[in-house]
Parts: structure tokens; sequence; C-alpha cells
């Protein structure tokens, strides 16, 4: 017996997934003019859509005004596409859930914010700032919050690298700054 | 509390002006490193900023450069309060995703555990409280001589006082000891409802702590939800949100209780809660221990042929087990590809975890919604227009633990 046996049963015979329709708020969206990629349900059957950068502070308003009272979380991502930043909002009014995604290209990571319509936003948009680098236009007060002022890089991107002694040494980013600049003087 | 201005001092030409004072990070009554930057007028608070950071300990990275059976170690340190909603919800989101069904007998234990925990939670932010108000000797010892006999019921179950690590993808690491449920339900029956009776002769009615918490920090149920903030600190402004009863997980929707709402949504409303939520949490344990599929472990051992065998079996012989399929899970295991938001009422409010599985072994994304960190993004809100020293009390109330706001 294999030590290395999951608890899981094993994926079934891989057949290639049929692409997912447009859930209820992908429909809503549609029908007040703005499109939306679906991106079928989570494994806790909430619906996820992706929408475009442009759409993104409309579609809140709209979702706002229809009864999305809670904004549960903002999760930033690094993905190979660029980065995301994704939105879990709820109604406490119909206990349904919505999971919305925008996705940034990785040289131009700007994102509107909502930090407007959900005051939750205000701190969340922050800490994606301080972690993946994600800029949120419009936000009043873009700051680090978890990390130092000073501090170089942002943490969760999956290209960083952290520094080998973060309380007492210098960053390694710096180091090889520093070693590139003296070697392009000799 | 009224303010009394000598507005003499302007007449006769001195000079008054807004300062800025800093308070924290090594303030005593912040209970970890919080800085609040206050912008005062005399004694009013006029504007207030918090700055945290100071325990960040980069939960999230270090979730997404270890396995999922590495990390379920640290896991507890998110929230060192509640180690055990913390893993909670990491191990619901990952069952989520790799589609793991639990035993019911171990369903029932996370329950007892959890809220053995809230009652732990809730003590120890009652004692401080009261000692942030002022109340140096007395009812925080009361509190922590209790918090420690259920210290040492969960160090029995899970082998440590506060970092538990006893959640296990699957069930729970263990069974319970032997003897342990009627040891905890004595002491719950005969010791604890007293204890709390005690409490609110000390404190409900004092004079003193009523002046210093009725009509201070009013919080109103929309903005407390607009900015996320869930809990007992929700449900002291009159919103019913409690997610035990709201989307049951575990085997919530098994067990009968309510949830204490209060309409005051003043400090002394959220103290009210808490020490509601203590009867209710004491009533849940009782109620699971009550329901415990097989009992305590030694009846387990003696009934499990009779209970699993016969025409009509009372359950099912994997409903008895503690880990699905009888062993833990591979130190490589593997999940998904998914993606999932499991979240748990934790003492502090809707503790959530975000996992993106990619379908190895270590986590693609892990996010941490901690309900500190909302909780404490309202303080602005609440101490505007109030005296520095109710800025404590108000703090204080809020329940907030700093290492969960900065993880």
């Amino acid at each position: 017996m294999s030590a290395e046996q999951p608890v899981s049963p094993p994926p079934a015979a891989p057949a290639p997934p049929p692409p997912p329709s447009a859930g209820e708020f992908g429909n809503f969206l549609k029908s007040k003019g703005i499109n939306s990629t679906p991106l079928g349900n989570d494994a806790a059957g909430v619906e996820m859509l992706e929408l475009e950068t442009k759409d993104l502070v409309s579609a809140c308003k709209l979702l706002k005004e229809s009864d999305f009272d809670f904004l549960v979380l903002i999760t930033s991502t690094d993905m190979k596409k660029g980065y995301q930043s994704i939105y879990t909002l709820h109604s406490t009014n119909t206990k349904k859930s919505l999971r919305v995604k925008v996705t940034v290209p990785k040289e131009t990571p700007m994102v509107p914010t909502i930090s407007h319509i959900w005051e939750t936003a205000n701190w969340y948009e922050r800490e994606a700032y301080d972690m993946m680098g994600i800029i949120y236009t419009g936000h009043s007060n873009l700051k680090r919050i978890l990390n130092p002022d000073n501090w170089e890089g942002y943490p969760l991107r999956k290209d960083y690298i952290p520094p080998t002694d973060s309380l007492n040494g210098p960053h390694p980013l710096t180091e090889t700054e520093y070693a590139e600049k003296t070697l392009s003087k000799t | 509390m009224s303010i009394v201005k000598d507005t003499n001092q302007i007449e006769k030409g001195f000079k008054t002006d807004e300062m800025i004072i800093n308070m924290g990070p090594q303030h005593p009554s912040t209970h970890g490193v919080l800085r609040l930057i206050l912008k005062l007028d005399g004694e009013i608070v006029k504007d207030c900023e918090p700055v945290i950071g100071y325990l960040h300990r980069g939960m999230e990275w270090l979730g997404q450069n270890r396995t999922y059976v590495q990390y379920q170690a640290l896991v507890d340190r998110v929230d060192y309060l509640a180690g055990m909603s913390d893993s909670h919800a990491y191990i619901l989101a990952i069952e989520k995703i790799a589609n793991v069904k639990i035993p019911l007998r171990a369903e029932y234990i996370r329950v007892i555990c959890s809220e053995l925990n809230r009652i732990i939670s809730h003590l120890l932010g009652l004692g401080i409280f009261l000692l942030d108000l002022g109340a140096m000797m007395g009812f925080p010892f009361y509190t922590f001589r209790d918090r420690e006999s259920i210290l040492s019921f969960l160090e029995e179950v899970s082998g440590q006082r506060m970092m538990f690590n006893y959640f296990r993808i699957g069930g729970v690491f263990k069974d319970l000891p032997k003897g342990w449920t009627r040891k905890v339900k004595k002491w719950l029956t005969e010791e604890f409802f007293k204890y709390i009776d005690e409490y609110e002769a000390i404190a409900t009615n004092n004079p003193i702590f009523l002046v210093r918490t009725q009509k201070v920090g009013y919080l109103d149920p929309k903005i407390a939800l607009s900015y996320g903030v869930t809990g007992p600190n929700l449900r002291a402004s009159g919103f019913d949100l409690d997610l035990r009863k709201y989307s049951p997980y575990s085997v919530y929707d098994k067990l009968e209780f309510n949830v204490p709402t209060l309409t005051g949504g003043d400090t002394f409303a959220r103290y009210k809660c808490r020490i509601q939520e203590l009867r209710e949490s004491a009533k849940l344990v009782l109620q699971a221990i009550e329901k415990l599929p097989g009992g305590d472990t030694e009846d387990l051992e003696k009934n499990k042929v009779q209970l699993t065998s016969g025409e009509n079996p009372v359950y099912k012989p994997e409903d008895l087990m503690v880990l699905a399929k009888g062993k833990n899970v591979a130190p490589a295991f593997k999940c998904g590809p998914g993606e999932a938001y499991a979240a748990v009422e934790s003492p502090r409010g809707q503790l959530g975890v975000h996992l993106i599985a990619d379908g190895s072994s270590v986590p693609y994304r892990l996010k941490w919604r901690s309900p500190s960190f909302n909780n404490v993004s309202i303080l602005p809100e609440l101490v505007k227009g109030h005296p520095v020293a109710d800025t404590v009390a108000i703090f204080s109330s809020l329940d907030v633990i700093l290492p969960d706001v900065d993880r």
C-alpha cells in the first residue's frame, strides 16, 4: 500500500469540461448591458464571473443596488495571464454569494477602486496593493498596510524573492541592483 | 459623558490648537501592538487613524510555501485565542475542494472543541475588557481562573494549551480521552453556569461599569455591515448574522441554540452579547456531548459492536470514526484544481479562508478573511466625539486580537 494515497477518490476519466454557461447574475448583468465571462461555480457552489476592468465600477454599483450589501473579501492572485483582483460578494437578504474577478496585465496592474461603494474595500485594496502590487486608481489612501513602508517588492507575487534576513540584512533585490549598478560602471 | 468646555480661556486670548498624539504601539490597552494616531481637541477625539502591521508574520506567504499538511500546524497562530476556529475554516476549505466526507463523530467533536474555544476566547475578552476599564483587581482573575480549567480540558484532547493543531483533513487528530466528556459535563453544569452569574453580579449592574459603557461608541448596523464587521459586535447592534444559524456548517443544524441579538449597539451591548454567548456556547457543548455518536470513548469501546450491528444499526461503522477512512491523509496530500471560500463563526466574527488550489500539494493562493481586520477598520467611526479614555473602552469592547488583524 503506498503512503501517497490521498483521501479523495482519484478524479474520473478526464473528459473535456463543457464551457460554463452564464449563471443567474451573469444574465442579470447582461440584461443591464454589461458583458461578463462565466467561470462556472466553485467547489462551494458560488457563481463566478469575470468582468472587464472598465465595467467593474458600474457592475459593482448595480450589484450593490440589487441587494449585495456585504463585500466579504477581496483576494489578489498572481495568475499566468496577469494579476487578478477577486471580489466575494454576499447578500444578507437572499443569502446568495457571487465572486467577481478582474484580470489586469502584469505591466500595468491598474484596477479602479470600489472603496466608495463598500467601505470594506478600503483596507482590502490597501492590502492587495501591499501584497500583490495592484494599483487601485481613485483610492483615497493607497499605501502599505501590513508591511513596513520601506519594504521592497510585493511579497505574494510568484516571482518575489524573500530577503534572507528581513530584520537586519539588506534585501537581495537591493544587492542585485547594487551589483548591476557597479557592473555597468566598470 | 458630558464634557464641560471652558470657553473663558479662548476669550482671554489663550491659543487653542488641535493636538496629534500617538497611542501605541506599546500601549497596554492595545492587546498587542496597535498604533492609533489620534487628533485631539482637548480631551475629545476628532479623528483617529489605526496603523496596523506590527505583528505581520506573512501567514499567507507561509501557506503558499508549505504543503497543506505542513501548514495545518501554523493556522492556529492566525487568531491565537480561537485556534480551533482557524483550523476549522482552513480544513473546511480544503475539504470542500477535495470533497472529503467527515465522520459524524468527528463533526461533533469539532463542534464541542470549537464551542469550548469560544468560551475561552470570550472569557479572556471579558477579563481584559474590565481590566482596560480600570477593574485591576478581581474580575480578570475570575475569568482567567475558569479559562484555565477549559484550557486544561483542551490540553488533554489536543496536547497543547493554546496552539491546538487538533483538526485534520477528514476529521480530528484522535478520539477524546477516556472519561473526558463526563468531566467536561460535570464542570459545566456544576460550576460554569454559577461562574457566569458571578461575573454578571460583579459587572453588569455595577454603576461605575454602566457609566463607562452605556451609550459609548454606538455602532449602526448598516455602517457595521458596510465595513464588514461581524460577530458579537454586529449582533450587539441588532443585526442577526451568525454563520452557525445563518448558513450552518458542520452539525450546527442538528443542534438547538439561540443567537443572542441585542439592539443597544453600544459598548455595554457588546459586553452583554458576549456574556449571553457564554451561556449559549456552554449549552451547545452539553447538547453536543449528549448527542455525540457513541458517547464517551469508554462507552464507545464497550458498545461499538452493538451500535453498528443488527438489523437496524444505530450508526454505520464509518460514523463512529474520528478520521475519514480511519487514517491520516498522506503528507503530500493533493487538492484541486478548484476554488472555495469556507467561513466559520469564530468568537470574533466571520473567519474565512479563500483557497485557490491548482492540483498540487501546495496551495496556489490562500487568503484569510480575519474578522478582527474588519473590526479594527470601524474604530475611527466609533471613537469620534468621545474622550480619549473612552477610546480604550470602545477598542476593548470590539475584542480585537492583533495577530488576527496582521496575520
